[in-house]
């Protein structure tokens, strides 16, 4: 069924319902669940989190409005203000106000949090006056009941003239009323200012706000920059040339707003709070005023001086022992079908170069890397039980002080605790940190943060090469704590790289941290368990696309040119003199005096150099050199082959647990990320400035790689062992 | 002869996807700074999958 009816910009002519675009911006405060409710309209995936920054690009789905129409909705990062003060404010407010080659926005919704209403009612005031349709999407309404806060809705809707739906994201509650309120609200009054201003304020902003429309702004973003600009240090880029027309005209109103014994820099802040806490008077009650949340009381300990560390320290060790031990079950599962799947391939195929390349080159080299999957979703599981319980935001503050005494920005901290995922998202996370120099100093460490892509690394050679052995009467073990070392020691170097950073290239003043404590509240299961399939999809994805590609190169490089063997050798022998001898084995030849002295022999090199593609390329290629021509017929697992591994020129075995340790240490810091390099020359400024970012930063990652494995290694031998 | 086609065949187009892949990644650092997470790592934080509700 389709209606007509005639749109306010056009007056008696009617479009179709179903034919009508309608572009929606969905703005509000960080973490008050915009983009929970742009998945729920949209039906996208768009991440979420339980912390303020999670949402630092704009981002656009799609969705059918109550009478057909096609509304665009744009999700952007959250802001307090109509002052763009980091680089993820100004895209949200690059939406909002059609800059930037952004169409304008035909309705706004702003998503305020119920239980914190008062604050979100300066943005809510802000947006009112620019004189768009603007509906208010009162979230978390159920977080402020559990809290005892009650808001009057219909109240609200007569203070603010606009319509207000209270709404509860994550169950999906009141979304069917917001979509009809985002169409119906086009034919409603647009709004207004929501509070007066006295005839002193009024005349003083007149001539600034007369200048404004002069320089096309329409009157009532006129009269709203007219109010804001007062405490504004320097005119937006978006004025463009105007600003040295605007400009003096901002002072003069200035000494107007002095002369009148008001001051002009707090005087939006102060207008505007006057006005929301006057609202909220009249349309909250707070059942529990005064009275300690159960967040107030969780936080007595998690945020404690010593409990709070020592929490901390705890949960990490419980998330690795966690990843290492209970995912091991599932890894077994995966390399047993593994293996099947390349006996039955292998059963099934004559004996030639097809067979070797589908059971060595993609069964061996992909299935290498797949086996590590469980332990990729167990880590996005963790992230996502943390991040959703309201917990990283209190990591950010635990480490607020560490942060300082190295010279970062508390925000950095965020940035760099999403690098345990991906450095590429952890990066452009660094968008919420206002100080350029703090930006790239997280930038140039946010790497050094062991991203799931080594998991499968570690997990490999301490799978292999570290000893199951029980700590604490069983509580730990071994490999659970060494794979917390590896990531403790990349997050311990950035830091102490930061400071280097923040000491030299990148001095400046260390600014206090200002980060919003979000309720605790109990993970929702869904959402979590969504973000770790979708992560779980990207590790196939990657797998087997990356993984596969390189895995088919790599099996070619190390089957030709074929060798003539001479007869009579043993299998083995055929299999490592092929593989000495083929395109591969001249590479690793060639690379092997660089590596030597860090223990590694030429496959470790050629795995090395091919992991420049992705660093679980490390692993299949591993996979791949060890599966081309096995000499029996059952497929063993890589760690145990590895682990078995012969030295010809010895005779003893040829990979140590120093030698794995070494190979792990390389791992935490060499940069062997394309994708990495390439945002950080994006998110750096671009061009040459931000190519010399990158080099820096790949080049020393790198060094730092390469001499610490070196010192592992030959320290290692130094004392002993071998 | 058919066998060996058909393994430079694939090892081609595995050749042909990393250097498509290289090229994407070199792209995305010249894209401008709102270009989002595109550039080949795999981390796209959204679906293309949009639902249609009404």
């Amino acid at each position: 069924m389709s209606t007509s009816f005639a749109p306010r910009s056009g007056a008696g002519v009617t479009i179709e319902a179903s034919q009508r675009r309608i572009r929606v911006a969905l703005v509000g405060n960080p973490n008050t669940g915009k983009s929970t409710l742009f998945n729920a309209l949209t039906g996208m995936r768009q991440r979420v989190g339980n912390f303020a920054g999670v949402t630092v690009e704009r981002v656009e789905g799609a969705m059918r409005g109550p009478n057909g129409e096609k509304v665009t909705i744009v999700d952007v990062p959250g802001c307090y203000a109509l002052s763009p003060a980091s680089p993820d404010e100004e895209i949200a407010l690059g939406v909002l106000r059609g800059t930037g080659g952004e169409p304008m926005p035909d309705v706004v919704v702003v998503v305020a949090d119920a239980l914190h209403l008062e604050r979100n009612l300066y943005l809510v005031s802000q947006v009112l006056e620019l004189g768009l349709p603007t509906v208010i999407a009162l979230n978390q309404v159920d977080a402020a009941a559990a809290a005892g806060v009650e808001v009057d809705a219909v109240a609200l809707i007569h203070e603010l003239g606009a319509p207000v739906v209270p709404t509860i994201a994550t169950r999906g509650e009141g979304l069917d009323v917001l979509r009809k309120a985002m169409v119906s609200v086009l034919d409603l009054p647009l709004p207004v200012r929501p509070f007066g201003m006295s005839a002193e304020i009024s005349d003083a902003l007149a001539p600034l706000a007369d200048e404004l429309v002069v320089h096309g702004a329409t009157p009532t973003v006129a009269a709203h920059d007219a109010l804001r600009l007062l405490a504004v240090p320097r005119l937006e880029s978006w004025f463009g040339d105007a600003r040295t027309a605007i400009a003096p005209m901002v002072d003069e109103a200035r000494i107007a707003i002095a002369a009148a014994a008001l001051n002009p820099r707090s005087l939006e802040a102060e207008l505007r709070y006057g006005w929301s806490s006057g609202v909220v008077s009249r349309t909250v009650i707070n059942h529990n005023a005064g009275a300690r949340t159960t967040s107030d009381k969780i936080d007595a300990v998690v945020l404690h001086r010593v409990w709070g560390p020592l929490l901390f320290i705890a949960v990490m060790v419980m998330v690795f022992q966690g990843i290492f031990t209970w995912a091991t079950p599932a890894m077994d599962a995966v390399e047993w079908g593994v293996a099947r799947i390349g006996d039955g391939v292998g059963a099934l195929l004559p004996d030639g170069d097809l067979r070797g390349l589908l059971v060595d080159g993609v069964i061996g080299g992909v299935g290498s890397v797949l086996v590590f999957l469980p332990q990729i979703a167990m880590l996005f599981l963790f992230i996502g039980l943390l991040e959703d319980s309201g917990y990283m935001a209190r990591a950010a503050y635990l480490m607020d002080r560490l942060m300082r005494r190295v010279g970062l920005h508390g925000k950095s901290f965020i940035p760099m605790i999403s690098g345990f995922a991906c450095a590429v998202p952890a990066i452009m996370a660094t968008r919420t940190i206002e100080e350029r120099k703090d930006r790239l100093a997280t930038i140039m460490v946010v790497p050094l943060m062991s991203c799931s892509a080594r998991l499968p690394v570690y997990t490999l050679l301490i799978g292999a090469f570290v000893p199951p052995v029980a700590l604490l009467g069983g509580l730990f073990s071994l490999q659970g704590v060494t794979m917390l070392m590896m990531y403790l020691l990349g997050t311990v170097t950035a830091l102490l790289v930061a400071a280097v950073f923040k000491r030299t290239l990148l001095r400046g003043p260390v600014r206090p941290m200002i980060l919003e404590m979000p309720a605790y509240r109990l993970p929702n299961l869904r959402t979590t368990l969504t973000n770790v399939w979708h992560r779980a999809q990207m590790f196939l994805r990657r797998a087997g696309t990356v993984i596969l590609s390189c895995s088919v190169i790599l099996w070619a490089l190390a089957t030709y040119p074929k060798t003539d063997l001479p007869t009579g050798i043993s299998e083995d022998r055929a299999h490592e003199m092929q593989l000495e001898n083929s395109a591969l084995g001249h590479v690793g030849k060639v690379i092997e005096p660089l590596v030597r002295p860090l223990g590694y022999d030429w496959k470790i090199g050629v795995s090395i150099a091919a992991s420049f593609a992705a660093r679980e390329v490390f692993v299949s290629t591993m996979g791949t050199i060890y599966g081309v021509g096995e000499a029996d017929e059952t497929s063993m697992a890589l760690r145990e082959r590895l682990r078995a591994e012969v030295n010809p020129a010895t005779g003893g075995l040829r990979y140590s647990p120093l030698i794995a340790i070494g190979l792990m240490v390389f791992y935490v810091f060499a940069l062997m990320c394309i994708s990495t390099v390439a945002v950080t020359v994006r998110e750096a400024g671009g061009g040459r400035i931000g190519w010399g970012w990158a080099v820096i930063q790949f080049l020393y990652m790198l060094g730092l790689a390469y001499f610490s494995a070196l010192a592992v290694y030959q320290g290692g031998r130094l004392l002993g062992y071998q | 002869m058919v066998e060996q086609l058909i393994i430079a065949a694939i090892v081609l187009g595995a050749v042909a996807f990393i250097g498509r892949r290289l090229w994407l990644a070199i792209a995305a650092a010249r894209a401008p700074k709102g270009g989002g997470c595109n550039s080949g790592c795999g981390c796209a934080p959204t679906s293309p999958a949009p639902k249609k509700s009404s």
